[in-house]
């Protein structure tokens, strides 16, 4: 059997010298890498395409599972953090193990069993894709949201988005930093921006009401939304009524 | 305050039983001895007492704007004499106008003057009575509200203190400090020597000093140093950090583990945001009555944070409020890249226990 390609990602250089100890120790793990960020993480998780990856959640500017968000088809994942109120979300985001620090060798063994299972069957089902959709309805309002076009990896502060447009299975985020797509549904932003703030308008559209210019009617039951940025959008009859609700 | 009497039934009835009982009472005295027929007893004791009982409920408001912890006693003093005049003038003659419309009776009009001056000793006798009724009940009332507000204060101190603390030992920070230890037991166990013993410090010092409420800054920044030191080595020349304590300030008492919620936010907004290297620096200058204590840290401008912040420092303006009783003494001024908390402890405390 070939070795199972694996990634350290935590920011705390200790924490990975532990790990990596440990690593060294099993002769079915080869180590092909190290990050200390989640920024540097993506970019090795596309380039090397690990088969096997130890993640930490909280280092600095975007966590272990704003990370995940921006992977496509993420390798297997092992959580390897301090943090125990997170497992639940750990383990409906696809990860096979949660390894609460400090941990022993054995439990990095058993963890590494699993894994070895787990790639001998490897394929993300989208019954479990769908189960992270369904958990993220659970985790509270969002601060930010972190997107990445080309190499480049943005954290959008939500106060900064204008407004945000359906496309089939996706969304666009039209923000101050530019326009960006994400793997997200539109459900899930409604459901997780404050609706003080963010008004659906449209079946396409959630708008940051703080971004409004002005409301036109141009037919009956029909209007339309200016953006200061200039943008036109339209709302629909229901959108009409959930935004003077709003603006009240 | 309510009026005891109108507050419940119960009140009222107790209140209402006297009077009537001292009416019946005088009535059958005065016709067991003969000395009026038994109707004309029975109208003039009901209605001498019955009206006395409603010119006393209404004493009560003399006694509610005559506070003896407000007012001065000679004003207090004056205020009833004068009223006790209005009581008694008010209780014979109102009460013999109703009696000598009921019944128009010379051998009563006879009896009432014979007696007058007893009545009048008898209203100022009631009215007395009452009185010293009343502020009993408000001075018990002061004295039960006074008790409340106190285990109420003392209970909002105390959980303050309680929230404080728990912020203090930081799950996160203690495992990932064991977690370090872990891997510096591996590679450098010289280094993972000095980190047991630092935490040891810094949590024997967060355990034992629940107990006490002041600490000189001297010793409160060596623990911060402890804290400091410790996540040093985890994040090596990531954290740098400076004191600058002018020497009046060192002996100088603050609350126990004020600065701890201070030094952890600096560090999670700054430290753990950033791969660069991020500066924490504490002044401290002594002005006359007060000691002023700055806490600045950079932060990466491009880092957003993940929840917002604001728990730690609403935390240490509770306990300086309940302290020095002042709302005041905590500003916070965010810049572009440099958070700034000003912390002003004064000389005395106004409520250590």
């Amino acid at each position: 059997m070939n070795k199972i390609r694996t990634l350290i990602i935590d920011d705390e250089s200790l924490a990975r010298d532990l790990l990596r100890h440990y690593l060294s120790k099993d002769e079915r793990v080869e180590l092909i890498g190290e990050c200390s960020n989640g920024f540097e993480g993506v970019l090795a998780i596309q380039e090397q395409n690990p088969d096997l990856v130890f993640l930490d959640i909280q280092m600095p500017k975007i966590t272990g599972f704003e990370m995940l968000e921006l992977v496509p088809n993420p390798p297997v994942i092992i959580f390897s953090t301090a943090y125990d109120q997170y497992a639940i979300r750990a383990f409906e985001a696809n990860a096979i193990d949660y390894l609460l620090k400090p941990y022993p060798f054995e439990r990095v063994v058993a963890a590494l069993n699993k894994a070895v299972e787990k790639l001998k069957i490897k394929t993300t089902s989208p019954e479990i894709e769908k189960l992270i959709e369904t958990h993220d309805e659970d985790s509270g309002l969002l601060n930010r949201v972190v997107v990445k076009s080309g190499r480049k990896i943005q954290v959008i502060p939500v106060e900064s988005i204008y407004y945000i447009e359906s496309q089939d299975d996706f969304v666009m985020i039209y923000c101050v930093e530019g326009h960006f797509m994400k793997q997200k549904t539109m459900k899930f932003f409604e459901q997780h921006l404050d609706e003080k703030q963010f008004v659906r308008i449209h079946r396409s559209y959630l708008l940051n009401l703080t971004h409004i210019s002005e409301i036109q009617q141009y037919e009956k039951e029909s209007w339309i939304v200016l953006t200061k940025q200039g943008a036109k959008l339209k709302v629909s009859k229901a959108g009409y009524a959930n935004l003077k609700e709003k603006l009240k | 305050m309510e009026h005891p009497v109108t507050a419940n039934k119960i009140s009222g009835l107790i209140y209402w039983f006297f009077p009537v009982a001292a009416g019946v009472i005088q009535a059958v005295f005065n016709s067991y001895y003969q000395i009026l027929p038994v109707t004309i007893a029975f109208i003039d004791g009901l209605t001498f007492y019955l009206v006395l009982g409603l010119l006393g409920i209404a004493v009560w408001y003399v006694v509610r704007y005559n506070d003896p912890e407000k007012s001065a006693v000679m004003q207090i003093l004056v205020s009833h004499i004068a009223a006790a005049v209005v009581f008694t003038s008010l209780w014979i003659v109102s009460s013999g106008i109703i009696v000598k419309i009921l019944i128009n009776n010379p051998l009563y009009d006879q009896y009432l003057y014979d007696l007058i001056t007893e009545r009048i000793i008898g209203g100022i006798v009631f009215y007395a009575l009452i009185v010293s009724i009343y502020y009993t009940y408000v001075y018990s009332q002061h004295n039960r509200e006074k008790q409340l507000r106190e285990s109420e204060w003392q209970n909002q101190i105390r959980k303050t203190q309680l929230s404080a603390l728990k912020s203090q030992i930081n799950p996160h920070f203690l495992f990932n400090t064991l977690n370090s230890i872990a891997s510096l037991t591996l590679t450098n166990p010289e280094k993972a020597h000095g980190m047991v013993i630092a935490l040891s410090d810094f949590m024997r010092y967060s355990l034992r000093k629940q107990q006490d409420d002041m600490v000189t800054l001297e010793v409160e920044l060596r623990n911060i140093g402890l804290y400091l030191q410790i996540e040093k080595i985890r994040f090596g020349n990531n954290l740098l950090y400076r004191f600058d304590v002018e020497e009046a300030c060192n002996h100088h008492l603050i609350p126990n583990l004020i600065l701890q919620p201070l030094f952890e936010n600096a560090i999670k907004y700054g430290v753990y945001e950033t791969s660069k290297p991020v500066e924490v620096i504490l002044e401290a200058r002594k002005f006359p009555e007060a000691m002023e204590i700055k806490v600045i840290n950079d932060f990466d401008p491009e880092s957003v944070p993940l929840k917002g912040e604001g728990v730690g420092l609403a935390n240490i303006k509770d306990r300086l409020r309940l302290l020095y009783g002042s709302s005041r003494l905590l500003t916070i001024e965010s810049g572009e890249t440099r958070f700034l908390v000003t912390m002003i402890i004064p000389d005395i405390a106004e409520n250590i226990h």
